[in-house]
């Protein structure tokens, strides 16, 4: 659970200290702001100061032994709520990390498998479903309502596929299945990454990124009981199943 | 000689005197009856009926007094039924007699016996008036069944001892009687009508002698009439239209069935007329429904009008006689329809005059409109069938193939051919007509939208350029298309007739103004403009860059003056491209009389660059002017074309490079010559512009309606938002269910729209949340 919003507005560093003083039940967890500064610090990109970006990711990612293409580093910033689209400024940081209870690299790797766990992608998973929004928010600039094709065909691919809720996953594992999966939760979301890519859209909206989730739930992968005149499905998703139908009918 | 009246407690002495009486009536009442005789069988009777009271000695009586009262029952009932027993003697010598007669002989016998026999039974009844009275009366009230009064006994009897017998014998001649007449032979009518009535009377109401009932007569008559009719008329149908054409049959037909009502008129009972028309209509129509059916087709093909009248009238006699005939008749006018287009977009190709189009069109309407009205009566659905059938035509064939919105394009262009002042402008009262005739395409038009863009782009044109024929043609024109399509659809059209009144209103007091100022219209520049809405005209700002020329600068910065003076703070836009001017060549040697050139004020810059320089290179003309290529190159082949300008050699062709030189020795049978004329290309582009402008249009259109509907509804599932946006778009043109859900995309995407609920599938809601 993330603690209450006025905990990451009033200064962290004032907060922070009492917490270590008054130690907290989970003692076998210690959490020291200081510590927790510090490893800020040492993450901190030199161009960009009070924040980590993308400069610096890459690195960090390394250090925690995870693959740069999995998912660990947005659920990472959905649990700092950061707001810059790779970026997690110093104030998020703090407050991310206290509520996970982490203060080192390691005390992450500890608590990460369960926090993957939690969000993992599902129809009935809740929390899954404000992470796949928070998303959206996240990799889309300030001043605009949409998000790129580029960025959304990467969200579609590893938000939607479970497996890569792991600390161990690598991008080896992927293209096992050619033909996508059209099983489980998602079966759309190989061949409707592959339908964006032909495509000439250039921006995805709010409405199509988030109507891709009951879509996945409600059309099935061999689209029985898809009826195009009474599809309420944005036009987007009626072109993919046009698409769908044209490339193998 | 007339005997004693008996003696009344009597029966036998008394019943043998009745019988006596009542035989005489019923066998010779022609011979008369006597006044004694009558009135001693009326007394007899009394007397027999009243008799008990008058005797004392019986010891019966003596014992009880109610006996007298039950003797007078039994001594009725006496009379009662002697009388029967009279009857059926006397109904079995007829039955008897009957026997040795058939047909006619049997109709003429039966209706003489039943003319003697009710009129004697009406005497009858009169003469047993006392037994009727009293004893009969006792009876009925007391619930006796099968007792009547005297009269109805009559008939009764004559029912059962006789009817029961003969009838169907009097049929059988009856029958045969009406087949001869059907046959053509003339026969007595009056014969079968008597036969008729004597059957009616029959029809006794068990319950109440006073009333009567068709049952009998249904039963006798009527039943085997008709058997006999449907055999007759099947015989006779199936021969015919073995042996003739489906036309003819249908002349036989109306015939018989004409006959047959006339024959209801002059002997059947009215009651007879529907089951008879029925029975008539089945046989000689329903049966034959499929044959006829299958000439429609052919009769259509040939434009047998009168046949198909015909036909109409025969099969709106049966029921749903008329649906597969509709069907056909809107496949065949939409048939007609197409290729008519078919056969002008082959001569025309693509440059198809707008009149020969709507011409077309007008020409196929009006054949079958023509043949809705006369032949098939304006029938609702029929005229329904037409509507359908033009609808698909006007809007779908092989003209509007390349694009779906060339008939409301081609109908405005036809319209504004109409109302331009041309050489062979029409009578004003044709004109009006013409007019009308547009209205009948344009009620079939779907794309009304179409038509509006382009209809106010021309008529734009029109007024700019002040070359509308007639503002009274214009009024009526708008006039009509308002009363088609509302207020809303001809308001900018009528804000544009405003703008042009105004405008000149503006002249006037620019002119007092200056005149004000002492100056009159400075530099020899007479000048006059239109000063119009920009939300209400369809003009667009010049897409070029224009510098002014010199000559008319002052008068454009006055006019600029004077508006801003009168109007602080309106902002206004020169559309260069669409003024003109006349500029006075004086350098011909040609002629005495200077030549005028009308001209645009592109053109106009680029010729008064002559005045300085009889010979310009074309960067001079490009650098003065401004113009880009594409207004630039035209204008100068305009000149080139009417030798006005001559190329300079080496030169071959206007580009950049060349250079032109004023034409001393131009030459021109007119004194005034137009060299303003718009260039194809730019027609061209035009037309695409203004499709452009429809498809933004369009968007903004379903949009806004899809705003209006949730403002409206607040929460509402897809399915009836898209609804409602259809309904009520369909009067300007009909959307499609994929172009509104991409509005509906566009509108969640600006966050007008907000789906509710994303889990449910066809149950989503959208929901304005910003006002």
């Amino acid at each position: 659970k993330t603690g209450p919003k006025k905990k990451a507005a009033a200064s962290p560093t004032k907060k922070a200290r009492t917490t270590t003083t008054t130690p907290k039940k989970r003692a076998n967890t210690p959490f020291s702001l200081r510590t927790c500064e510090n490893w800020f610090e040492s993450l901190e990109d030199p161009e960009s100061p009070g924040n980590i970006t993308y400069r610096t990711i890459p690195a960090w990612l390394e250090e925690l032994g995870v693959s740069a293409e999995g998912v660990v580093f947005y659920v990472i910033a959905w649990i700092c709520k950061a707001k810059q689209t790779f970026t997690i400024s110093r104030e998020e940081f703090l407050y991310g990390m206290n509520t996970l209870v982490a203060d080192s690299n390691e005390a992450l790797v500890r608590k990460l498998p369960s926090m993957l766990k939690e969000v993992s992608p599902s129809h009935s998973n809740k929390t899954f479903d404000t992470f796949y929004k928070f998303c959206f928010n996240y990799f889309k600039p300030a001043d605009v309502k949409n998000i790129t094709m580029e960025v959304a065909q990467e969200l579609f691919t590893s938000l939607l596929d479970v497996n890569r809720y792991s600390l161990s996953w690598t991008p080896s594992e992927e293209n096992a299945n050619e033909c996508g999966e059209k099983e489980g939760d998602f079966p759309h979301r190989k061949a409707f990454v592959d339908f964006l890519g032909q495509s000439s859209l250039q921006v995805i909206t709010r409405d199509q990124y988030e109507q891709f989730l009951p879509f996945n739930k409600h059309v099935p992968w061999d689209l029985v009981g898809f009826n195009e005149e009474e599809s309420t499905w944005p036009t987007l998703m009626d072109n993919y199943i046009a698409w769908r139908k044209e490339k193998c009918p | 000689m007339q005997p004693k009246t008996p003696n009344r407690e009597d029966l036998v002495q008394t019943w043998a005197y009745l019988e006596e009486g009542v035989e005489k009536i019923m066998k010779d009442l022609n011979s008369g009856v006597d006044m004694n005789t009558y009135m001693g069988v009326y007394t007899a009777v009394h007397n027999f009926c009243t008799s008990q009271k008058a005797v004392n000695s019986s010891p019966q009586t003596l014992q009880n007094n109610g006996a007298v009262h039950r003797g007078a029952h039994l001594l009725g009932e006496d009379l009662y039924n002697n009388l029967i027993g009279y009857l059926s003697r006397h109904l079995g010598t007829l039955k008897t007699d009957s026997e040795s007669h058939a047909d006619e002989a049997l109709l003429a016998f039966y209706i003489r016996e039943w003319d003697r026999y009710t009129t004697a039974a009406k005497y009858i009844n009169h003469l047993f008036r006392y037994l009727n009275r009293h004893w009969v009366k006792r009876e009925m009230d007391e619930g006796k069944k099968n007792i009547y009064d005297v009269y109805t006994l009559h008939l009764v009897r004559w029912r059962c001892d006789l009817f029961d017998h003969v009838q169907k014998h009097v049929m059988d001649g009856v029958l045969k009687l009406v087949e001869k007449q059907r046959n053509g032979e003339t026969i007595e009518t009056a014969m079968v009508k008597s036969i008729v009535d004597s059957f009616v009377s029959l029809g006794l109401d068990e319950s109440d002698s006073s009333k009567s009932t068709l049952d009998v007569y249904r039963k006798f008559f009527e039943k085997p009439f008709l058997e006999a009719t449907t055999l007759y008329y099947q015989m006779e149908s199936k021969q015919f239209v073995a042996e003739n054409s489906v036309v003819e049959y249908m002349k036989k037909a109306e015939t018989r069935l004409n006959e047959e009502e006339g024959r209801v008129q002059m002997y059947l009972h009215p009651d007879i007329f529907q089951p008879l028309m029925k029975t008539c209509q089945k046989v000689l129509i329903q049966e034959h429904a499929s044959l006829l059916r299958e000439e429609f087709q052919v009769l259509l093909d040939n434009d047998r009008q009168s046949d198909l009248q015909r036909m109409y009238n025969l099969l709106s006699r049966i029921p749903d006689g008329l649906d597969p005939l509709r069907t056909k008749f809107e496949a065949h006018v939409r048939r007609a329809g197409l290729s008519a287009v078919d056969k002008i977009a082959d001569e025309g190709g693509d440059n198809l005059e707008p009149k020969i189009y709507v011409d077309a069109l007008l020409e196929v309407h009006a054949q079958y409109k023509n043949l809705v009205d006369v032949a098939f009566k304006s029938e609702a659905e029929f005229v329904r069938s037409l509507d359908n059938a033009c609808r698909e035509f006007v809007n779908r064939n092989k003209v509007c193939k390349s694009a779906s919105t060339k008939s409301p394009e081609l109908l405005a262009k036809y319209a504004d051919s109409l109302l331009r002042k041309s050489a062979k402008s029409a009578e004003e009262a044709d004109l009006e007509n013409k007019l009308t005739a547009i209205m009948t395409v344009f009620k079939y038009v779907e794309d009304k939208d179409v038509f509006q863009k382009f209809y106010s782009k021309m008529l734009a044109k029109r007024l700019v350029n002040f070359t509308s024929a007639s503002d009274d043609a214009e009024t009526s024109m708008i006039g009509k298309l308002k009363e088609a399509c509302g207020f809303e659809y001809t308001n900018k059209l009528q804000r544009m007739f405003q703008d042009m009144q105004i405008s000149k209103d503006l002249n006037d007091s620019y002119k007092a103004w200056l005149e004000g100022k002492g100056e009159s219209a400075a530099g020899g520049v007479d000048f006059t403009c239109q000063v119009l809405g920009t939300s209400f005209w369809p003009l667009n700002p010049p897409t070029t860059p224009f510098n002014i020329p010199e000559v008319i600068v002052q008068t454009y910065t006055r006019f600029v003056n004077f508006y801003n003076e009168k109007h602080n703070g309106r902002k206004l836009t020169w559309l260069w491209h669409l003024c003109k001017g006349e500029l006075k060549a004086s350098y011909c040697k040609a002629t005495k009389i200077p030549y005028t050139f009308q001209v645009s004020t592109y053109q106009m810059a680029m010729l008064l660059l002559f005045n300085d320089a009889t010979t310009v290179s074309h960067e001079e003309i490009e650098k003065s002017t401004g113009l880009s290529k594409e207004y630039l190159e035209p204008a100068l082949m305009v000149f080139l074309k009417a030798k006005v300008l001559t190329l300079v050699a080496p030169a071959k062709k206007v580009e950049p490079g060349s250079s032109y030189a004023l034409n001393f020795d131009f030459k021109s049978k007119k004194i005034r010559v137009n060299l303003n004329m718009a260039v194809r290309a730019e027609q061209k582009q035009e037309v695409e512009e203004t499709h452009k402008t429809i498809e933004e249009d369009r968007k903004l259109l379903m949009q806004s309606a899809i705003v209006r509907i949730m403002k409206a509804r607040k929460v509402l599932k897809h399915v009836v938002l898209v609804q409602e946006t259809i309904a009520q778009i369909k009067s300007r043109f009909t959307p499609k269910i994929p172009d509104i859900k991409k509005c509906i995309d566009i509108l969640l995407e600006k966050e007008y729209l907000e789906r509710l609920d994303g889990e449910r599938l066809g149950m989503f809601v959208l929901k304005v949340y910003t006002s």
